[in-house]
């Protein structure tokens, strides 16, 4: 799906080609993202309301994304669309992350959650798209964060042994 | 029986990289840290991660961060800790790729304290 034919996410302009912004509307192409959904279902048995829920949760991360670029699409407001792009890319990271370890644990334990597997991957491929936004060295130094604020992170052993 | 041939066991530690990237499985030696030192073909086309871009960092936390967990990461660090590192399990990667069902062994060669990370596809 080209630039000018996506569907507006919002009633904002769209933002001007060849700009952070711009790049930005693009990483939400949605008809992109529906391809993203196409590859997981095919690689997963899911049933048709677990595709209707996977499509719901990719257009609303496309959405999300394109009203970001639309909001913040002035040349003026690069400054501060950039850290917001990390913040998305934060937020979709550990949305991702949720995803896995449920996925990964429940595999191990109980049975595979095909669903949870198709929104981790789903997850990732847009997470992937966001990516390419930021510096590498900005990338890294925001896992590197990610991965150290939730090792500091460790229950009291009194809820370990009794979660009530 | 394990997803590792022997033929492979007798290389380590000093497998070339062309008989790493001749194995018809994932190949990656880490050090004890997990920072990369040998990635090889197979691993790299299954990830969409280019050699040169994983080779020196760190597997659990930059290359594959979906390890990155007690499940995997947690059993390295625990093998490693002890100097007995030898198990297979089955794992789930999902991170930039469709969700792609695996057989993971992760192996420290005793005499060369050198670790290792075998994988190889499974069916779901």
């Amino acid at each position: 799906m080209g630039y000018l034919s996506s569907p507006r996410a919002s009633g904002l302009p769209l933002p001007q080609p060849n700009t952070l912004a711009g790049h930005l509307w693009m990483a939400g192409d949605p008809g992109v993202i529906d391809e993203m959904v196409s590859v997981a279902v095919a690689s997963l048995n899911l049933s048709e309301a677990e595709i209707e829920d996977l499509r719901l949760y990719a257009q609303e991360r496309s959405a999300a994304i394109q009203t970001l670029a639309q909001a913040l699409g002035h040349a003026e407001d690069e400054p501060e669309l950039y850290p917001t792009i990390a913040a998305l890319w934060l937020e979709l990271r550990f949305d991702w992350q949720r995803h896995n370890e449920v996925m990964n644990y429940a595999a191990t334990r109980i049975m595979p959650l095909p669903r949870v597997a198709a929104h981790g991957a789903v997850g990732s491929a847009i997470l992937a798209r966001l990516e390419d936004l930021l510096l590498p060295e900005h990338r890294d130094e925001l896992a590197g964060h990610a991965i150290r604020l939730l090792e500091a992170v460790v229950p009291p052993q009194t809820q370990l042994v009794n979660p009530s | 029986m394990s997803f590792v041939s022997d033929n492979i066991f007798k290389t380590l530690p000093n497998i070339s990289r062309a008989d790493a990237d001749a194995a018809g499985i994932g190949i990656v030696q880490v050090d004890d840290q997990g920072v990369i030192k040998l990635y090889n073909k197979w691993e790299s086309e299954m990830a969409d991660v280019p050699v040169p871009s994983a080779e020196g960092r760190n597997f659990f936390t930059q290359v594959a961060p979906c390890t990155n967990n007690r499940l995997f990461f947690g059993k390295f660090k625990d093998g490693v800790g002890q100097g007995t590192l030898d198990t297979e399990f089955n794992y789930t990667f999902s991170y930039k790729m469709k969700p792609t069902n695996v057989q993971i062994r992760l192996y420290r060669h005793p005499a060369s304290r050198t670790n290792w990370v075998f994988v190889a596809p499974r069916a779901a």
